[in-house]
């Protein structure tokens, strides 16, 4: 969308222009504070249907952060942007309208890697509300139910799909939880051969999706049964390959920590010398900036930090293992800001379990509340 | 609140956490950054982070036995030093 002397253009694929009496009168309406919704409706779909929105980045991309300050994906934010406006409309008077004009929004995406990847955007992003990410989840449920078997794929030790499936189990959000688990739920019936067994993330679907009750109750039981899972011999290249996605500079610092926390008490001093370069890579991130770390990357500093415990402290024989650690004890000018929830005073008697850790920054005082640079 | 990933792994120095190193060298590390940071950080928080985390520690003979080596002087050069100091002294004072 472009204006030039005074005329507002939209450039479409095709080359043809739309001259701006066809939404002339919509924008005096707008203007004069007066936008009937159904006007609205039409013309937000009359800019969708004419924006050229580059669609192959949804079947391209693996992973996606739309919203972060450094991203320039205009295409896939103006997609969530209409997607949210459409959902949100649901609830209106002129529900048929957005459920037709949600139709609409699909019928672009061809492919369904397509829509359960623009879905997966949706369903864990931290910004969205909540009741959105819940429409989307059922929304990709929706998507495979019509040929499960074709969703083989998801299955795959690359695949975005089940990383962004935990990520919605770890919510504290019981919706969200029961969600995903209607997509668990589907994905454990796809038939695979014995060799793809122990290949794919079959059998951890298959484990959840047997404990779905317990973890409808309770967002705690994923890390249990995340654990217990990975204690299986056989579960080695399951725990590897989320490990790897942990490890992975492309995956975003939401997904990065919504694994985290499912994988809390899977941990060894073999899997924290995996994770050193992640903490290491954040440091140095600090390091470089004087603004205190955004919440997502402070809360991930803060689970991979609470990975050293008696259990891997054998990681400081090694040099790397120490020096990381020094790197962090050492680091008195870096700021993190953690997840703003009241603190208490910690109650050093008990075992040092760093979940448990509150500071009363009211006794604490306003000269030790914060950090002087 | 801010807080120092520091802050956070302060925590994670517990009796058992240490008893689990399997190196002295490291353990008597670990007391000795707890001991600086104490001494120069100007964060009551962090200070107090570490005092407790001090407390914490189960502290046994064999690892403080290097630190407590009891290190002699040269003994004559120094000897007669003190006494010709002791000698100015009391002819000062006289």
């Amino acid at each position: 969308m472009r204006q030039a002397n005074g005329r507002l253009f939209i450039q479409v694929y095709n080359g043809a222009k739309i001259e701006k009496s066809s939404i002339h009168p919509f924008l005096l309406q707008a203007q004069g504070g007066v936008m009937v919704l159904d006007s609205l409706v039409n013309v937000a779909m009359e800019v969708f249907e004419h924006a050229a929105v580059d669609y192959t980045l949804l079947s391209h991309l693996e992973w996606a952060s739309p919203f972060s300050p450094d991203s320039s994906n205009l295409h896939l934010q103006f997609l969530l942007r209409t997607f949210r406006f459409l959902v949100l409309g649901l609830n209106s008077r002129s529900t048929a309208l957005f459920r037709k004009n949600l139709q609409l929004f699909f019928e672009r995406m061809e492919q369904p890697r397509m829509k359960l990847f623009f879905l997966s955007l949706v369903w864990n992003d931290p910004l969205s509300h909540e009741a959105l990410r819940v429409v989307s989840l059922k929304m990709a449920a929706q998507c495979i139910i019509v040929d499960v078997s074709s969703f083989k794929w998801t299955l795959d030790y690359k695949s975005f799909v089940i990383p962004q499936i935990l990520c919605s189990l770890a919510s504290d959000n019981a919706m969200i939880r029961q969600s995903a688990l209607a997509l668990t739920s589907l994905l454990s019936a796809i038939v695979v051969s014995n060799r793809e067994l122990n290949k794919s993330f079959i059998s951890l679907v298959r484990r959840i999706n047997e404990a779905s009750e317990e973890l409808k109750m309770d967002a705690e039981q994923l890390k249990v049964i995340m654990a217990n899972h990975m204690q299986q011999k056989t579960t080695a290249t399951t725990s590897s390959a989320l490990f790897g996605f942990i490890m992975s500079p492309d995956v975003p610092g939401h997904v990065k920590h919504g694994l985290l926390l499912a994988l809390e008490h899977v941990n060894s001093t073999k899997i924290l010398t995996s994770l050193l370069p992640v903490l290491n890579d954040m440091m140095i991130d600090g390091e470089q900036t004087a603004e205190p770390l955004k919440s997502t990357s402070s809360s991930v500093l803060s689970l991979l930090l609470e990975r050293f415990t008696p259990h891997s402290a054998s990681i400081l024989s090694s040099k790397n293992g120490w020096e990381s650690f020094l790197k962090v004890f050492n680091q008195l000018t870096l700021p993190t800001v953690l997840n703003s929830h009241t603190y208490t005073e910690f109650d050093v008697t008990g075992t040092a379990n760093i979940q448990m850790l509150f500071i009363d920054h009211r006794k604490c005082g306003p000269r030790a509340a914060g950090y002087s640079h | 609140m801010v807080l120092a990933p520091q802050d956070i792994l302060i925590e994670v120095v517990t009796k058992e956490f240490v008893c689990a190193i399997p190196k002295k060298e490291i353990k008597l590390s670990i007391v000795k950054e707890l001991l600086d940071i104490i001494t120069t950080t100007d964060k009551t928080v962090t200070a107090r982070q570490a005092r407790r985390a001090l407390k914490r520690i189960s502290f046994d003979a064999e690892l403080l036995l290097e630190s407590l080596e009891f290190i002699p002087h040269p003994a004559k050069a120094d000897e007669e030093k003190v006494a010709s100091c002791i000698h100015v002294q009391i002819i000062n004072n006289e």
